[in-house]
């Protein structure tokens, strides 16, 4: 908080204004009058901060707090339509809330959601606490789908995004990186079956053993009809049977 | 005999890549000086993947009875003749 007090020192000494001075300053800005758009801010500093603090557990630094409240401060006062006849403060407020709480719900997950959504979880949340405070007991998921507008699909997706997140070393015991963590008791569905893997081993042995049994003229044609030999005609590496090459030189010298 | 529409579902025992045909396979065998046709060529081989068949149909409890019919019908399988070429491509790599 120590490089926030020359702010904080600065924003005390703007005196709040009143609906008068609001109309008045609005006019100005009306007419491109910078100096009345700056005193509008700063006197609404102090409405920013506290909008800031509500949310100071949530995660987040306190001056990016500050710093988003004050961008939403700053839309809330280029945005403000005096002809409405609200006060500042009501109208500002809801821009400083959108502004600090899209700041949190990016920063308190790991998951970027759209602004969107963050909206539709916290009207959501907001929906289920007054039900809640109205007949005693939360609303069931398909009622709440009903109060928001949208399908069990669409609440049941959208709200499942903001149940946190859970790290796969959790459960770890503190120091020790060999105990089991979460992670270690989900299945990876990715994986080969174990008995499925040594079934294959043992084929592909029963297989190989097999291949032994083979005369060197059935492996030769097995080998060419795959293509594993590189050379067709290789048939010093894939020779037929002594008792062939006999029988052939003897056709041979027949012929001869 | 293959049962209708088998091949049609199990694909037919033909070769891709370097794998030669039968009538190739008897050429090359001919002038190495062990001459044959294309039905020999044929008959060698499914006759050595009947011998590498016998044993699998033996490891999954066909009876002694069947084991001769079951061993032709595995050796002629398109999808047998693919595993066995790429168990022939580890062997040798």
């Amino acid at each position: 908080m120590g490089s926030l007090e020359p702010f904080f020192k600065n924003v005390g000494r703007h005196n709040l204004l009143t609906r008068d001075d609001e109309q008045r300053l609005a006019k100005a800005m009306e007419t491109g009058d910078k100096r009345a758009r700056d005193r509008m801010i700063q006197s609404n500093l102090r409405l920013a901060i506290s909008i800031a603090k509500r949310y100071m557990n949530k995660g987040c630094e306190f001056e990016d707090l500050i710093q988003e409240s004050n961008i939403g401060l700053i839309k809330a006062v280029d945005r403000f339509d005096w002809r409405r006849g609200v006060k500042f403060s009501t109208y500002a407020t809801w821009w400083i809330k959108q502004s600090v709480r899209r700041l949190v719900t990016d920063q308190s997950s790991n998951i970027k959601m759209p602004a969107s959504a963050n909206a539709f979880y916290y009207r959501a949340k907001m929906m289920i606490r007054e039900y809640t405070e109205e007949f005693g007991v939360p609303p069931t998921d398909q009622e709440a789908a009903e109060f928001m507008g949208v399908t069990l699909n669409t609440y049941s997706s959208l709200m499942n995004y903001y149940r946190g997140t859970v790290s796969l070393d959790a459960g770890r015991v503190p120091g020790d990186p060999e105990s089991p963590s979460l992670g270690d008791s989900i299945a990876d569905q990715g994986a080969e079956d174990p008995s499925v893997a040594i079934d294959r081993e043992k084929i592909i042995g029963i297989i190989r053993e097999a291949l032994a049994t083979l005369t060197p003229r059935e492996e030769k044609i097995i080998r060419l009809r795959f293509g594993i030999t590189e050379d067709p005609a290789d048939h010093v590496n894939y020779p037929i049977t002594e008792s062939e090459i006999t029988e052939l030189e003897c056709r041979k010298a027949e012929e001869s | 005999m293959m049962p209708k529409g088998h091949k049609a579902k199990h694909g037919y025992a033909t070769v891709t890549g370097s794998g030669l045909g039968f009538r190739e396979i008897s050429e090359q065998m001919t002038a190495a000086g062990d001459e044959m046709n294309h039905a020999t060529a044929r008959n060698v081989l499914i006759r050595g993947l009947i011998k590498l068949a016998t044993p699998l149909c033996k490891l999954h409890g066909v009876s002694d009875t069947d084991l001769e019919t079951e061993a032709i019908k595995t050796a002629v399988d398109p999808r047998f003749q693919a595993a066995v070429g790429d168990i022939l491509a580890l062997k040798r790599s």
